[in-house]
């Protein structure tokens, strides 16, 4: 019911924002030129509260002065040319939809694991990976505000809705400091703080599904981040976020969850210490007018439920390379080459069965890369390749005697995938693609696996601006 | 480890401030910061400002303005400026938001004194009325944004940079008055002709232009027993040999050109405006321009050279590559060279 009420809302809005697009696009009635208003805008003098008649007098002749001159010398004002009226700018609206259909040689039980990002493919024929209302708009001077509400069907066939992102950005805030608060993706390397839509390959990479969550890491909280006064871009990002849910994957998650054959916990916040905290370091150097390179390091510390006391630490080291000439076609040619290399330390408490001490307390080192570069070879046509690796801790631990086992929990497996895809862009606001992926991993019944899928995506509303 | 963190926390404060601080004491006597989107404002900024302002510009003259990454390091250019000069009417849509965005710089966001829109005083050709969709092509709502390609319009940009810096800086109004009074006069008389502007005045001839009446002007007077239409000289007069003339050019961005100079604009090689162009597009616009006579073919650098060969070579007319903004092409160093570039190019090629 409540799912039907905000649809019906969400189709008003749209409706709402259409007419006043159609406005917009009328221009006004012609603005009247603006009157000779050189001696009406000076200071108005003081009101005499006596005028005398020569006084009248006076003012009638300075007045028809004015207005005499007005009329021998027209200023050629093409300012006064009809120009259309202002357009109140209140709330940009804009819909994306973004899906793939494909399937891949593993089974479809297998797919759920090997695409284990929230907006993978995961089932053989279809996915609507992600369908995203974008609004945005300036709140006042201060303060503008972002929303995107993600709408999805899931494995099971079910519609869901999500509250992916909803924050306010501080607009004039002193000393180079800016804040954002509410539900936003935390700044974590490249990747996790950007949409399905705008990535270069159909699935997530591996890495940031297992150790940042299948949705990334986002939770409500607060962030600071300053433009340091250093002659060349460096930015410092700090931010603190709540720590449950199944987008703060690698802390204190959703209990019953299994992590290492642990079974989170219920675990409630008793301190500052049970938030999470992000901090991050982006620098940027052009390397001649074609060529930009934006290194950056990320960190988040935060507790995990598999204990009372335990922690996670991930770290994160980015680069992100571009090449692209300035005399451009619409952005084309171009070579973009992005890595990005995430290590967590996770503290695994003690865990007990029936028979007594499974397993000791436990610190589970989880790490991976991914490194894609993608061709923008003529335009409107790109061609990406991607590595991903990524391995979890499984040599440490066994339970109850028994060794790891890549079939239970294929998250820890060791895993190879290469990538190759290729894109066309109809438009700025559209795009086809078709992807390959090798995958090579233990859990996979035959180790290998070969899948194929092809996405369109297409964005109408409000034009967005390019991130770099 | 609580010292520690509170003396780092101290330390980063004091220079912080200390930072600021001399920011702030500098920002009086230093010249005035300006940041320009485009080398066209960039430019007049320059001629006006003098050695009063320190100009830095964003996009490079031979990119395409619709197209400009916006790159970490403009960030840092925009978090120092005191000005920011944008084109306007949404042609940098893509970048400039999000360059003010993360430029944290409260003296350049929008709305704010120093974000200086250079179309203010622009009078806006092909302004789309009744409903428009992105069927249409990636549609400017707000009209045409490529005015600067009229070289009278340059004076108005003169006139809202110039009330821009005296806002900035009251004290040295005189002085940039002074200066954008001298660009001005040098547009009118490459425009025009210096002997035209001496008989007749800038301005007059301004509004006569804008009111498509200069030439009926110039034949019904005349002086010392000569008719005006033999004075017409500047670009206008080196153009007068192309008035009437057929063209096709690949976008919609010399529209005010072609309005000022009298070219008629015959089809476009692209589909529409963001939209590549299909086999049956560039078919249909090959017959028209065979059919029609059309004088030359108008691309720029940054466009598929390949596409705007092939519709010339089987069109029948010579292709012309010009520069769209200051800095486009060799020798369109300045606002007034750009023009000089441009019509040398144009009177060349119908010329052969």
């Amino acid at each position: 019911m409540r799912r039907i009420r905000f649809f019906a809302w969400c189709l008003g809005m749209l409706a709402l924002t259409a007419e006043g697009r159609a406005e917009d696009f009328v221009p006004a009635a012609p603005v009247p030129p603006p009157a000779a208003t050189s001696d009406a805008a000076s200071p108005s003098p003081t009101v005499e509260p006596v005028a005398t008649p020569q006084d009248q007098k006076a003012l009638e002749g300075e007045f028809a002065a004015a207005l005499a001159r007005d009329k021998h010398e027209p200023e050629p004002a093409p300012s006064a040319a009809p120009r259309p009226g202002a357009a109140l700018s209140l709330l940009d609206l804009s819909f994306d939809l973004l899906g793939a259909g494909g399937g891949s040689s593993a089974s479809e039980h297998e797919q759920q694991s090997l695409e284990a990002g929230g907006h993978d493919p995961k089932l053989r024929g279809f996915t609507i990976q992600n369908v995203e209302l974008t609004f945005a708009g300036v709140v006042d001077p201060y303060l503008r505000g972002d929303a995107n509400i993600v709408l999805q069907i899931n494995p099971l066939g079910e519609s869901t809705i999500e509250l992916e992102e909803a924050y306010l950005t501080t607009l004039d805030l002193p000393f180079n400091l800016q804040v954002k608060a509410g539900q936003f993706f935390g700044a974590f390397g490249r990747l996790n703080a950007t949409h399905p839509h705008t990535w270069d390959f159909v699935d997530a990479p591996v890495v940031n599904s297992r150790l940042l969550g299948g949705d990334g890491f986002r939770n409500p909280g607060a962030q600071l981040s300053w433009l340091t006064p250093l002659p060349f871009f460096t930015e410092l990002t700090a931010s603190v976020h709540n720590s449950q849910g199944e987008t703060a994957a690698s802390f204190r998650s959703t209990p019953g969850d299994v992590v290492a054959g642990r079974t989170l916990i219920d675990r409630s916040v008793r301190s500052m210490g049970d938030l999470v905290y992000l901090v991050r370091l982006r620098t940027s150097f052009d390397l001649g007018d074609e060529v930009t390179l934006v290194p950056g390091l990320s960190a988040l510390f935060g507790p995990n439920a598999t204990g009372l006391d335990t922690h996670s630490e991930i770290y994160g080291a980015d680069l992100y390379m571009k090449w692209k000439p300035l005399r451009n076609d619409q952005g084309w040619p171009f070579v973009a080459w992005q890595s990005e290399g995430i290590y967590r330390r996770y503290q695994a408490a003690a865990v007990f069965d029936k028979v007594g001490l499974a397993d000791t307390r436990k610190t589970l080192d989880d790490w991976g890369v991914y490194s894609q570069l993608v061709w923008g070879f003529a335009r409107p046509w790109n061609f990406g390749v991607r590595y991903d690796y990524a391995r979890g801790e499984h040599d440490a631990f066994t339970l109850a005697g028994v060794g790891y086992d890549s079939a239970s929990d294929p998250l820890r497996d060791q895993r190879h995938r290469i990538s190759g895809v290729l894109t066309y862009y109809p438009s700025e606001f559209s795009k086809i693609r078709l992807q390959y992926n090798f995958d090579h991993a233990q859990f996979l019944s035959a180790h290998d696996a070969h899948s194929i899928y092809a996405q369109a995506e297409i964005l109408f509303g409000a034009h967005g601006a390019h991130k770099f | 480890m609580k010292k520690l963190s509170t003396a780092i926390v101290a330390v980063s404060l004091c220079a912080l401030t200390w930072l600021t601080v001399d920011a702030n004491t500098a920002r009086a006597e230093a010249p005035l910061n300006v940041v320009a989107s485009l080398t066209d404002f960039g430019k007049i900024a320059e001629a006006i400002g003098g050695d009063k302002v320190r100009v830095t510009t964003i996009a490079s003259g031979v990119q395409d303005p619709h197209f400009v990454d916006p790159k970490p390091s403009y960030v840092v250019k925009l978090r120092d400026a005191d000005l920011f000069l944008v084109n306007g009417l949404e042609l940098e849509i893509g970048w400039v938001p999000p360059l003010i965005d993360s430029a944290r710089n409260g003296r350049i966001k929008l709305g704010a004194p120093g974000y200086v829109d250079c179309s203010k005083n622009i009078p806006v050709i092909e302004v789309p009325t009744g409903q428009v969709t992105r069927a249409e092509g990636d549609v400017h709502p707000y009209g045409n944004p490529h005015y600067m390609t009229d070289p009278l319009n340059g004076k108005l940009v003169a006139e809202t940079i110039a009330a821009a810096f005296s806002n900035a800086r009251p004290a040295d109004a005189a002085y940039f008055d002074a200066r954008k009074k001298a660009f001005q006069r040098a547009i009118d008389e490459a425009t025009f002709g210096k002997e035209l502007v001496e008989l007749v005045g800038g301005k007059k001839l301004d509004r006569l232009a804008r009111a498509g009446e200069l030439e009926p002007f110039l034949a019904s007077e005349s002086a010392s027993g000569a008719s005006l239409a033999t004075k017409l000289g500047g670009w206008l007069g080196k153009m007068k040999a192309l008035h009437g003339a057929k063209v096709v050019f690949y976008h919609k961005s010399y529209s005010y050109f072609c309005e000022r100079f009298g070219l008629a604009v015959d089809g476009y090689v692209e589909l529409k405006p963001g939209i590549q162009p299909g086999p049956s597009h560039l078919a249909e616009l090959v017959t028209a321009m065979r059919r029609d006579g059309v004088k030359l073919v108008a691309t720029h650098a940054f466009y598929d050279e390949k596409i705007a060969k092939l519709v010339a070579d089987k069109g029948g007319a010579p292709l012309v590559t010009l520069p769209l903004n200051v800095g486009g092409s060799k020798g369109a160093d300045d606002y007034i060279r750009f023009f000089d570039v441009v019509t040398d190019a144009l009177t060349r090629a119908v010329g052969k």
